[in-house]
């Protein structure tokens, strides 16, 4: 059926269509190159959110181990009774520390 | 379905594909083309005009949405063409000239009586001798089929005066039919 756009129809010249057919070569492959740069950015984007959330699960790991270790040193304080038992703990460092320069004097 | 597949090849222009932009461009060349040469009446712009918008089909094609057709885009992105040109060229009027008369013409499809041959080639003798704006205006109506609180919006005129302008261009067309009809 002919439609009332048809009224206004001219045949183009084929000079003016390999004129713009030539031309639209620079911007088609624009359009290539933008559209693959999308696709890599959306990739590295999906990586990094990917490497992003291992970190994420690694520390929250990494912190559940830390917590049970502080609660083993948390049952260690609760196992202290006495004012002695408080020294002992206290002068521990120090006595590890002497017996190593003692080690080592012997050594000598 | 061929809007469905207009659009396969706007996508696919958007992703730079040289077959698809030449299927499009072998699709609505003439039209844009032929409206080019009959807005300007000047080849060498015409020409230019026509270039210029499907170099803007391929840089926007990515921006383009389907609420509306193919169809519809390009020649919106021609009809803005052609509107900058004409305002660069201080070819555009705009209501300051029209005479607002009360037209009781309700139809908003003024040329539905092109249905002849005869009456394609006497609107476009008349459609040549028109002013810019209201050739414009003309191409808005007949082939985009806008209304005309879109078209009003989009050359910033009046209801009335694009009444008054499809009035007046729908007067001349039945009088020259009728010149013709009583020439023979």
């Amino acid at each position: 059926m002919k439609q009332k756009s048809d009224v206004f129809c001219e045949q183009m010249p084929k000079e003016l269509n390999q004129k713009i057919l030539l031309s639209a070569q620079g911007l088609l492959k624009e359009n290539k190159i933008a559209r693959r740069r999308q696709f890599f950015k959306w990739f590295f984007g999906l990586g990094l959110t990917t490497t992003m959330a291992g970190v994420i699960l690694f520390f929250q790991k990494n912190n559940s181990t830390q917590f049970a270790e502080m609660n083993a040193s948390m049952d260690l304080f609760e196992n202290i009774q006495s004012e002695d038992d408080l020294e002992m703990f206290a002068n521990f460092e120090v006595l590890q520390d002497l017996d190593l320069i003692e080690h080592m004097d012997d050594e000598s | 379905m061929n809007s469905i597949e207009d659009q396969r090849l706007i996508v696919k222009i958007s992703q730079g594909d040289n077959k698809a932009f030449e299927l499009l461009l072998g699709k609505y060349q003439n039209l844009i083309f032929g409206l080019s040469l009959k807005l300007v009446k000047d080849k060498a712009i015409a020409e230019d005009l026509t270039q210029e918008t499907w170099m803007k089909i391929i840089k926007f094609a990515h921006q383009y949405s389907p609420i509306g057709s193919v169809k519809s885009w390009i020649l919106q992105i021609h009809r803005n063409l052609v509107f900058d040109y004409f305002r660069d060229q201080k070819k555009w009027k705009d209501n300051a000239d029209i005479d607002d008369i009360d037209i009781a013409d309700d139809s908003e499809n003024a040329f539905e009586i092109m249905d002849s041959q005869e009456k394609q080639a006497t609107f476009q003798k008349i459609f040549y001798d028109l002013e810019e704006r209201d050739k414009l205006v003309l191409t808005m109506v007949v082939v985009e089929e806008l209304s005309y609180s879109e078209i009003s919006k989009a050359l910033s005129l009046t209801i009335a005066s694009i009444k008054t302008i499809v009035f007046r261009a729908k007067n001349k067309l039945k009088e020259k039919l009728a010149e013709s009809n009583g020439g023979l």
